[in-house]
């Protein structure tokens, strides 16, 4: 029987749920994160592009659940189900990323010294949107998830309960019974490109927003106007020094 | 004849009452007496004072109708006597359920003009459950005759010429001495009923200034036949107005006024003496409940305790077959309460004492302890782990009801349950059957107590934990470890940060008590976040690849606090490299005998003799000669310094005992 906390030898799984991510950041993502990751679970939320045949094409890729039906209208289901998919393989570490999200390059470095310890059980990131390209982040009163630190990387603990809230549309990406834990605040940083297209893919998103969440039960709905905001408040990014 | 006065509250509430008035009525027949009634309701004052007019010459019938509570009545009875008929010598007190043999107060004057120094005498009385009060109390001597002629003969035929020490109505009272001590003081006595009659002895006690051994007497040369305190079934709410009454009672005579009523209610036989009750605590200003043939003695410091060490030694040697029961409220105690021998002892572990400071004497306390009482829903939890016996009981701490044996019936859960386990105590038979009833019970209506608030509020963390405990101790332990899960779950939710700490420690315990011996050896790897404890668990998991799973299930039950079940496990454990282990739990245990062997198996060596200088410096303090164990604390202290540490312990016992804490 091994320890559940180990000071080294941990394997580090990433977990991802997919969803027609062909023409999109998916082979970059998947390609960023084979360098680091020992291997990868995903979920497929019944694309019907070459999501599922993108993601298989990668060595790391361990398995590719695919949903027949969408758990689009249920993202809690989704998160839960990644989640249990993943833990079967009894993972040391998990790395809860989206198909549209970057770490940057120091994360590379430090990964396998954020997970070959055993004095925390979690570890957060802050998130950067990247709006209208990759060289600038959005920040103002609606946008500004940078300023808050995202649990993004788990210890996966045997027996140890998971939760998440049943919320439809922007669910925890990871379980709640963590928080109980003792974890670790970083400052590296993501890249999320789910906002770096241009103007006619934020209106569709837009669009998509206020179809699933016509009430703003989910999210705030000034949140959702504010995407149309023809001159939002942006940040250069600047790459971190090499 | 002198002059009598008779006091009657009279409460007409259906026919039954009114054929009883009626026969008590006829029974006074003829009286040339004068009587005073206080109208309580049922009847107008008109219709009250014709029924009378039938069979009394010389009458006043006081009162609107209303039922105003007794002390009130008596007392507006009194008054009016004092204010109008002062010429009266003598005053009772009498009740319409009663019988009286002719010429019935003859006697009783007679009494107080021979015995000056009395303020009042009662005559024996028959109860309809055919007992003779007060002396025969709890016999049921007669078969009571169905006509009225034939009871009246009855009452005549048993009378004998003997007083007896006791207190019962009717009574007859010295006007003067009534008056003296004033009565039934209604500001004292707001309440409809009870206690009134405590009160109105403890007023002739102080304000007389009786003798110290007092007591009140029942003259058996005249039997009048009462058949049930009528009125008593009438309030639905008969506790809050006795309660009045009793802080009445308090607030004029302190707790003095208890001691001295116990002292007046004591039965003065020697052979019904059947033991003796030490409570050790912290004040003398404590309640101590009444149970009947059991002296009470409160040690509360140095003296005290002294004193009654004497009266221990004293009845030791006058009889042997007194029981001793110490009622200990503080744990350092401990060491004195091993000096009186109890055949019974019961700890009473309030919150006001779960400290760390008295962690050791508490650890003793429990150990010598045959049952405990405790306070605390969090308390009983974790002493329930360790202790076979542990009844909850919330009003510890609050002032005791339990007066006389009049009042059973009148008390608080932490008085019955502490009567009950004395009681038990006394009868053949194992008493452990009748502490384990009590406590089942109380277990199984919480759980269901527990169930019926959740079905209303299902996410409340703080009754789904106590749930989870308590079908732990109840053996239940999946559904144990299901709402720990749930508690836990409910922290999380909640954003608080203590969920781990709280219910994790529950949810390994139930783990291994369902065998699930893998899942629990993991849930304490999630648990062990400390230095200590990841160290611990780093040495329980070759435990678990060797498959020693008994001590690898003692040593977490050990440290997550189900000492019963550790013991068990440990016992179960063959390999002598599990000693390390067994020294740490009989250490926990104070088994110190055990300690000793295992000391012995280790040889000499400086950590060998640091051990068996604390162990026995702990075990004269806790059990033995504290001053001997200074000397072995200072022994143990020229192998580690911290030994220090135990002689602070001992001077802050000390400074406790001398009332300094």
């Amino acid at each position: 029987m091994h320890p559940v906390r180990k000071k080294e030898g941990n394997r580090l799984t990433a977990i991802m749920q997919v969803r027609n991510e062909e023409n999109r950041y998916l082979e970059e993502v998947l390609g960023d994160i084979s360098v680091y990751v020992d291997d990868i679970v995903i979920i497929d939320d019944a694309s019907t592009d070459r999501t599922v045949e993108i993601c298989r094409s990668f060595p790391k890729v361990k398995e590719v659940i695919e949903l027949e039906n969408s758990h689009f209208s249920k993202e809690w289901e989704l998160r839960s189900r990644l989640w249990q998919e993943a833990c079967k393989y009894e993972p040391d570490w998990l790395l809860s990323i989206d198909a549209d999200e970057v770490f940057e390059h120091s994360f590379k470095e430090k990964a396998r010294t954020l997970i070959n310890q055993d004095s925390y059980d979690w570890v957060s990131f802050r998130i950067y949107d990247l709006w209208g390209g990759r060289t600038h982040y959005r920040e103002d009163e609606h946008w500004n998830l940078h300023k808050r630190h995202t649990m993004m990387l788990v210890r996966y603990l045997p027996g140890f309960p998971y939760y998440y809230l049943k919320m439809n549309h922007h669910a925890h990406r990871l379980s709640l019974s963590y928080q109980a834990l003792r974890g670790c605040l970083t400052d590296i940083r993501v890249k999320h490109y789910g906002w770096s297209g241009d103007e006619a893919e934020r209106l569709e998103k837009y669009e998509r927003y206020r179809k699933m969440d016509p009430d703003g039960q989910w999210g705030h709905q000034d949140q959702y106007t504010s995407i149309l905001d023809p001159s939002p408040n942006l940040i250069e990014w600047k790459e971190e020094r090499e | 004849m002198p002059e009598i006065a008779h006091t009657m509250p009279v409460l007409i509430r259906n026919d039954e009452d009114m054929a009883m008035l009626r026969e008590c009525l006829d029974s006074l027949k003829g009286s040339m007496d004068h009587f005073v009634f206080y109208n309580q309701g049922g009847l107008s004052n008109y219709d009250l004072s014709s029924l009378i007019d039938a069979y009394l010459k010389d009458f006043t019938v006081l009162g609107k109708g209303t039922n105003d509570g007794i002390p009130f009545a008596r007392q507006s009875c009194f008054q009016y006597i004092w204010v109008n008929l002062p010429a009266m010598q003598y005053i009772t007190e009498i009740h319409p359920d009663m019988l009286f043999p002719k010429d019935w107060p003859q006697k009783l004057v007679e009494f107080l003009e021979d015995n000056k120094e009395e303020p009042c005498i009662s005559p024996g009385i028959l109860t309809k459950e055919g007992q003779w009060h007060p002396h025969g109390k709890g016999i049921f001597g007669a078969q009571i005759p169905s006509r009225t002629d034939e009871l009246v003969d009855l009452l005549v035929e048993k009378q004998e010429e003997k007083v007896v020490e006791g207190f019962v109505h009717p009574v007859m009272h010295r006007a003067s001495c009534l008056k003296k001590a004033g009565g039934y003081i209604v500001e004292d006595l707001p309440g409809m009923q009870g206690y009134e009659d405590d009160y109105l002895l403890l007023s002739y006690y102080h304000r007389l200034r009786l003798p110290e051994n007092w007591k009140p007497k029942a003259l058996l040369s005249i039997y009048v036949f009462h058949r049930t305190m009528a009125q008593r079934a009438d309030f639905s709410n008969m506790e809050e107005e006795s309660n009045k009454n009793l802080q009445g009672l308090l607030k004029r005579f302190g707790t003095q006024g208890i001691m001295d009523l116990q002292h007046i209610h004591s039965v003065k036989k020697k052979e019904n003496i059947r033991g003796s009750i030490y409570f050790f605590g912290t004040s003398s200003d404590k309640d101590v409940p009444f149970i009947r043939g059991v002296n009470p003695y409160i040690i509360h410091s140095q003296i005290s305790k002294e004193r009654s060490l004497d009266q221990f030694e004293q009845e030791k040697a006058s009889d042997g077959n007194v029981k001793n029961i110490a009622v200990v409220d503080h744990p350092y105690w401990l060491n004195s309460v091993s000096k009186i021998c109890p055949q019974l002892t019961i700890a009473r572990i309030t919150e006001h004492v779960w400290n760390p400071t008295s962690a050791l004497y508490r650890k003793g306390i429990c150990a010598v302890a045959d049952i405990i009482l405790t306070d605390s829903e969090e308390i009983h939890w974790q002493l329930a782990l360790s202790h076979p016996f542990i009844l909850l009981c919330p009003s510890l701490n609050k002032k005791s009801h339990l007066l006389n044996e009049d009042e059973w019936g009148i008390y608080s859960d932490s008085d019955y349950y502490l009567k009950e386990i004395i009681e038990s105590s006394f009868e053949d038979g194992d008493r452990t059957e009748t502490w384990q009833g009590m406590i089942n019970k109380q277990r199984q209506e919480r759980i269901r107590g527990l169930q019926d608030i959740l079905e209303w509020e299902p996410h409340n963390e703080v009754n789904l934990s106590l749930l989870a405990k308590y079908y732990y101790i109840t053996q239940q332990y999946e559904e144990a470890e299901n709402y720990f899960f749930q508690a836990f779950l409910r922290n999380v939710l909640v954003h608080k940060m203590d969920g781990l700490n709280r219910y994790y420690p529950g949810i390994c315990l139930a783990q291994l008590r369902q065998g699930k011996t893998k899942e629990a050896l993991n849930s304490y790897g999630i648990l062990a976040q400390t230095d200590d404890m990841k160290q611990h668990y780093h040495q329980l998991l070759p435990l678990y690849n060797k498959e020693e799973y008994e001590w690898l299930q003692a040593e977490i039950s050990r440290l997550l606090g189900d000492i019963r079940y550790a013991r068990d496990l440990i016992d179960q454990t063959a390999s002598p490299e599990a000693d390390g282990s067994r020294y740490l739990f009989y250490r926990d245990m104070l088994d110190y005998k055990g300690c000793e062997e295992i000391l012995r198996k280790r040889g000499d060596g400086v950590a060998s003799a640091k051990e068996h200088w604390l162990l026995q410096g702990e075990k004269e303090e806790l059990f033995g000669e504290p001053q001997r164990a200074l000397h072995h604390y200072l022994q143990a202290s020229i192998y580690e310094e911290k030994a220090i540490e135990n002689i602070l312990r001992l001077e802050a016992v000390d400074r406790f005992m001398d009332g300094g804490e």
